[in-house]
């Protein structure tokens, strides 16, 4: 009965923000949808590796790489940005191969500074290599509307492709969590060496949690720069936006798990918005004040994340859950 | 079956391992003893890959191990169930038997091990949902030398089993051993608890200060004046 209410109540959610671009007309209101849907996807692709236990702070570097391939690709050479999807993934994994070799033993703190520094170094390179990416100036979309150059005239479809984005990304992290892979890497995450000793090839399992992250980066990417018409290398590589923040959303909404980043990337991704409108304006910075003290407040008093003092719910459900498969 | 010839390991500049040789024979309970800090971790470690070191020689049934990764090991049949159990906390008792099975054909008889598992501590079959580190300390210990068993192994080691444990316990767990023993496992047995470790075991070796300084069959251990003084304190 309570699988039948979820499903239910999953109808509904689904019918409820399908039906969104109908309601609200206000670009504001659909952008910030769109917004808090791209960082969704974000949040839960920078998640996988934290699944074994890897805190990124350079997903920047992934990001930058698919909106570079694509982008590229379509104002140089004139290629669909459709075929720039693939591009951009591919590039993006690439960026994870090459990352993972020296890094993937790395633990920690280790790992977390090695991967800034990637994507600092994949910034300068953007914007030193200008025959390729105009430097600092950075690439323009051109408009020309039309599902081939994914441009739009209204921000209707950039909501629907971003909503399906998060829905496929969580679809993918839930698999992933629950797969072999998954397992492996929780084992790794609770206990690397006894995972080890067991047999478990942690740095493989480590490995492949990349590809997945960085390459859906990359793929997310893509979508959002098309949907912001405008690149260059300082958004691209952007430590704040695409490193710190889906790690600060996975933190507070809970890192390693399915659902945190949902419950991040909702909380935290209109609240940005917000305090950068209110307190951006009496006084530069003064909204990343508050996002510090936010984030040790929940690093201090809820380690786990919001999706931890949800716990007991999600306990309750799953235990009737399986009495009702028994009955 | 298991052969260790002069082997040296170091930690930076510390010498943790002084020409240790060993040999396990195939079907033997086999204990490691010695105080701490002698040693016997770092030589399961090198044993099972975990550690890399500098000289010596390690032959697993001919084969030398030396150079192994740490998987490869375990899918060539040797098993570490670490000291302080190391199980996967958040993970579930069946989950953390299950990642016991990682080579292919441990995989492939998952199901049937976790049977067997099952009947060997029938206490495992009720904890399966529950999470591993809210298991009791013996419960734990089980669960660790499950998760070791899952894997397959001819020869398991199992590091300081009765750490932390309450007597009774200790004695149960003994027993376990040489029940594991008589389903063909070999077993090299890490412990302090040097009285009962004499009792299971075929053979012990002393170790102290990072190398070998006594072996032999555990009965004439057990009547050696230098071990009744120092370890039985009789």
């Amino acid at each position: 009965m309570r699988t039948n209410k979820i499903i239910v109540a999953a109808a509904i959610l689904a019918l409820g923000l399908l039906a969104v671009p109908l309601y609200f007309t206000s670009t504001f209101i659909l952008h910030m949808f769109t917004l808090v849907f791209f960082y969704i996807a974000l949040t839960a692709a920078w998640n996988i590796p934290a699944f074994g236990g890897k805190f990124s702070l350079g997903h920047a570097a992934f990001f930058g790489l698919g909106a570079y391939a694509a982008s590229i690709l379509y104002v140089k050479y004139g290629i669909s940005p459709l075929i720039g999807i693939f591009a951009g993934t591919v590039c993006a994994m690439l960026g994870g191969v090459i990352l993972s070799f020296p890094l993937i033993r790395l633990k920690g703190p280790f790992f977390t500074l090695a991967s800034i520094a990637f994507a600092e170094v994949l910034r300068m390179v953007a914007i030193d290599w200008r025959s390729m990416t105009n430097g600092s100036v950075g690439l323009n979309i051109p408009f020309k509307p039309g599902w081939l150059n994914l441009t739009f005239t209204s921000g209707m479809p950039f909501y629907y492709i971003a909503l399906g984005l998060a829905v496929l990304v969580i679809l993918l992290a839930w698999w992933i969590r629950s797969s072999a892979l998954g397992y492996h890497l929780r084992a790794a995450a609770a206990d690397e060496d006894a995972a080890k000793a067991l047999g478990i090839n942690t740095a493989k399992s480590h490995f492949f949690a990349l590809m997945w992250s960085s390459g859906l980066t990359g793929m997310i990417a893509v979508f959002y720069v098309f949907y912001n018409y405008v690149l260059e290398p300082g958004t691209a590589f952007s430590m704040d936006l695409f490193s710190l923040q889906p790690a600060m959303n996975g933190i507070i909404g809970g890192m390693g798990t399915v659902w945190g980043p949902v419950i991040g990337a909702i909380i935290m991704t209109p609240l940005g918005e917000f305090l950068r409108f209110y307190l951006g304006t009496i006084q530069q910075g003064l909204n990343f004040v508050v996002y510090g003290l936010m984030l040790i407040a929940v690093v201090n008093f809820v380690p786990g994340g919001i999706v931890s003092l949800m716990a007991p719910w999600f306990k309750k459900k799953k235990s009737g859950e399986s009495s009702a498969r028994d009955n | 079956m298991l052969n260790i010839q002069q082997v040296d390991a170091y930690y930076g500049d510390f010498q943790a391992l002084r020409d240790v040789n060993l040999e396990v024979t195939e079907g033997k309970i086999v204990a490691l003893l010695g105080p701490n800090a002698a040693g016997k971790t770092t030589l399961l470690s090198a044993i099972s890959g975990m550690i890399p070191y500098r000289e010596g020689n390690i032959s697993f049934q001919g084969q030398h191990i030396n150079a192994m990764l740490p998987e490869d090991i375990v899918s060539l049949g040797i098993a570490l169930v670490p000291e302080g159990r190391r199980l996967f906390g958040t993970l579930t008792v069946l989950e953390n038997l299950e990642m016991g099975a990682y080579s292919k054909h441990a995989r492939k008889n998952l199901r049937k091990n976790l049977d067997k598992m099952f009947e060997l501590f029938p206490i495992l079959k009720e904890r399966s949902s529950q999470q591993a580190g809210s298991l009791s300390g013996g419960e734990q210990q089980m669960c660790a030398i499950a998760r070791g068993l899952m894997t397959e192994p001819r020869l398991l080691m199992i590091d300081e089993m009765s750490l932390g444990l309450s007597p009774v316990l200790v004695k149960h767990m003994f027993n376990m051993v040489s029940e594991i023993a008589n389903t063909g496992v070999t077993i090299l047995l890490v412990e302090q608890q040097v009285n009962h470790a004499l009792k299971v075991a075929d053979e012990a070796y002393i170790m102290e200060k990072g190398h070998v300084v006594l072996s032999g069959p555990s009965a004439q251990i057990a009547n050696d004046d230098y071990v009744k003084k120092v370890y039985l304190g009789k």
